[in-house]
């Protein structure tokens, strides 16, 4: 009886999760519906004859034109070398690259803000935090021009060099590295060993936490990333994919012919978040306990 | 979270005042760079119609073997951003397509080159003069001539006409209400619909053409959108929503009409090409016609596309030949046909005596043809593109908060007059 009335406690959650997931299912079942089905009206829930159309159509030929006949999500972007893969590859190298650099930068400094003798650290301390208050919309045009004259637009420098500075991740690492006691950093410089190696060797292997939580923080918003790949992609071959889903999306919602193609898109670019969440999830939960974020 | 068009409409306005700083004077003819060149297309629009350009572009290049063009499609979504972010750049494509006021636009920022340097007398003498006067800058300059053409077209299902005692599709504005009214009366719960900037200023555009107003004077220098003509046409567009029960969301019309939902669309010329594919069961049952026509006579707004060359390119004069060849019979079939076999679409070039080859229905070409004889452009006069949101706001406002049209149109012309200089 009490299991049921807490079960019966926990039914509007059930049926808040379950609007979260309904777009989901919709998205995935979508992709596999054959053209003719989605157009359907009433719509199906369940794809009555699943098909594989929407990432490589058979029938499918540029020069014939056929009606309910659109090209596969594989067989797009002819002139990308790998066509939609190129896009999620991008998206992955660049996601990793961030999350890796920028993390090694951000506990570089919060080693420095917090366990060296560093003049007016909490200066740079507060200027940090406080960097952290101005929207990013306005250093976009900055970025975007000094990117521009370095001659980084449409390169991989272009896309990971301005993400490394991380305000967020530095103050996140020194609120955790002031944990860890002192006297372990004094104990190593007593035993001779230099900075780099205390950080490295002794550090880094304590933050583990701190920095799992925030790889997953950096790593979801780098893949979801859109406006500053946006103006700095100029070639096809660049792209990542919010970018290509986004231009997939724009170009050819008119189209309901187009819909299987665009959720076979969505559903490969949120795979990877998925299964990501899923394999950190603890690591996840933790983070936004360690870091009071709310949703 | 902010929307990703508000982004990037911020990132334009940012880029905007960012590139008042970074331009300079890049509209005059450069040398050509030696040797082949090899020159980036950004088209806007979907990825077929960039499919069937590069068809079009590898023809070129038959004819023109040091020339070689590649096409690669932006959306509609961020297209304006970009483009604009490679204008005050200096850097990114040598040829992009978009939106028939972008020219004057990123010309006057200096992104792109004057085409009148490279002599394009002949594209506009095949022009209909409405569309190449809403290319051309008050100062006189081209910086990109009309690519392609959407035009306003009335789609109606005539079973649903008739069953409703409506025997022909109405040609009057007073026919239009009296139809929504019997349709209303027969069983179709929402007889008329509106696409292609629903509820915002550009359908409101086609009421002022009929009632014979304007939004400025021809030389540009006065704001007439506060005329009698124009409240007149606010008060009838406003009552298709008050009264005759418009929607003011953006619709789904194949969809609608397919399921009987909707028996008339006012709306863009490119929803022809998605119906039959996109509804099947729609097949045969639906037609169309021009307009309904207002106290003035038929009047409709045109938009679509220009083509131009960045102000940056090293290869202008290659550049801008190509987007001078795009006006050839041989161009024009090749689109057509390309646009068609890839996306469905129809493609209207800006030379209307083309217009018969174009893949549609005898119906549908007449439409468009008759459609053709009373279009007007978007308006070059400054501050219009700043201006547009204003207004759309301010009718807007005569729906939603009753306001009185006179008041609403005097605060739009304020806007006007203000962004007018």
């Amino acid at each position: 009886m009490t299991r049921l009335k807490g079960e019966l406690i926990r039914l509007p959650l059930y049926l808040a999760g379950l609007t979260m997931l309904v777009p989901f299912y919709w998205m995935a079942s979508a992709a596999f519906k054959p053209v003719p089905e989605l157009t359907r009206n009433p719509p199906s829930f369940v794809p009555g004859d699943p098909t594989l159309d929407a990432f490589h159509e058979p029938a499918w030929d540029p020069g014939v034109r056929a009606d309910q006949v659109v090209a596969g999500l594989f067989q797009r972007y002819p002139d990308v070398p790998g066509g939609f893969l190129r896009f999620m590859g991008n998206s992955l190298f660049v996601a990793a690259a961030i999350t890796v650099l920028s993390l090694l930068v951000a506990a570089l400094a919060a080693y420095a803000l917090t366990k060296m003798d560093l003049p007016g650290r909490r200066v740079i301390f507060v200027v940090v935090v406080a960097s952290m208050m101005i929207p990013w919309q306005v250093t976009l045009v900055p970025n975007y021009l000094i990117v521009r004259n370095l001659e980084w637009l449409n390169s991989y420098p272009g896309y990971i060099v301005p993400a490394l500075a991380k305000a967020f991740v530095v103050f996140f690492l020194v609120q955790y590295m002031r944990s860890i006691p002192d006297d372990l950093v004094h104990a190593a410089r007593v035993d001779g060993a230099g900075e780099f190696r205390i950080w490295w060797r002794v550090v880094m292997p304590l933050m583990r936490p701190a920095l799992a939580a925030m790889a997953i923080f950096v790593v979801l918003a780098e893949w979801n990333n859109f406006l500053w790949p946006l103006i700095i992609v100029q070639d096809d071959t660049m792209a990542n994919v919010p970018v290509a889903l986004s231009r997939l999306n724009a170009s050819n919602a008119f189209n309901p012919n187009n819909m299987a193609v665009i959720m076979a898109a969505s559903l490969l670019t949120s795979l990877p978040t998925v299964i990501f969440f899923l394999a950190f999830q603890k690591h996840f939960t933790r983070g936004i306990a360690l870091s009071g974020i709310k949703g | 979270m902010m929307h990703r068009r508000t982004l990037a409409a911020a990132l334009a306005t940012m880029l905007l005042a960012a590139g008042c700083t970074t331009t300079g004077t890049g509209t005059t003819p450069r040398q050509d760079a030696e040797g082949p060149a090899e020159l980036l297309f950004w088209n806007t629009g979907s990825d077929e119609q960039a499919a069937a350009m590069q068809v079009a572009a590898d023809r070129y290049k038959e004819l023109h073997q040091d020339v070689t063009i590649k096409v690669q499609a932006i959306a509609w979504d961020d297209g304006h951003a970009k483009v604009l972010t490679a204008a005050t750049s200096r850097s990114g494509p040598d040829i992009v397509s978009g939106g028939l006021s972008w020219g004057i636009e990123f010309g006057e920022l200096g992104g792109m080159i004057d085409l009148n340097g490279y002599d394009v007398s002949q594209a506009k003498q095949q022009t209909r003069p409405e569309l190449w006067n809403s290319i051309t800058s008050p100062g006189g300059a081209v910086y990109g001539i009309p690519m392609d053409m959407t035009l306003y077209v009335f789609y109606y299902r005539p079973d649903l006409l008739q069953k409703a005692g409506v025997g022909a599709p109405p040609a009057t504005w007073a026919e239009l209400f009296t139809a929504v009214d019997k349709l209303k009366a027969s069983g179709v719960p929402t007889p008329l619909v509106e696409e292609w900037g629903t509820f915002e200023w550009l359908p409101w555009f086609n009421y002022l053409k009929q009632a014979g107003g304007s939004l400025y004077s021809d030389d540009c220098t006065q704001v007439t959108i506060n005329s009698e003509q124009a409240v007149l046409a606010t008060t009838t567009w406003a009552d298709q929503y008050r009264k005759y029960g418009v929607p003011k969301a953006t619709v789904d019309v194949g969809a609608g009409l397919a399921k009987g939902e909707y028996a008339m669309a006012i709306g863009a010329s490119y929803l022809a090409g998605g119906f039959d594919s996109g509804q099947p069961e729609l097949k045969g049952k639906w037609q169309t016609a021009p307009l309904p026509t207002g106290p003035a006579g038929a009047g409709s707004f045109v938009g679509g596309k220009i083509v131009g060359a960045m102000s940056y390119t090293e290869h202008p004069q290659a550049a801008a030949d190509f987007v001078k060849w795009l006006y050839t019979d041989e161009a024009v079939e090749i689109l057509q046909r390309e646009v068609f076999t890839r996306g469905g679409e129809l493609y209207i070039s800006p030379r209307p005596e083309l217009l018969a080859k174009a893949n549609a229905s005898d119906n549908l070409r007449q439409t468009l043809q008759t459609t053709l004889n009373s279009v007007t452009g978007p308006p070059n006069c400054k501050g219009w593109e700043t201006s547009g949101a204003e207004v759309s706001k301010r009718l807007q406002a005569v729906v939603n908060d009753n306001a009185d049209p006179r008041t609403a149109l005097a605060e739009a012309a304020a806007v006007m007059q203000g962004n007018l200089g």
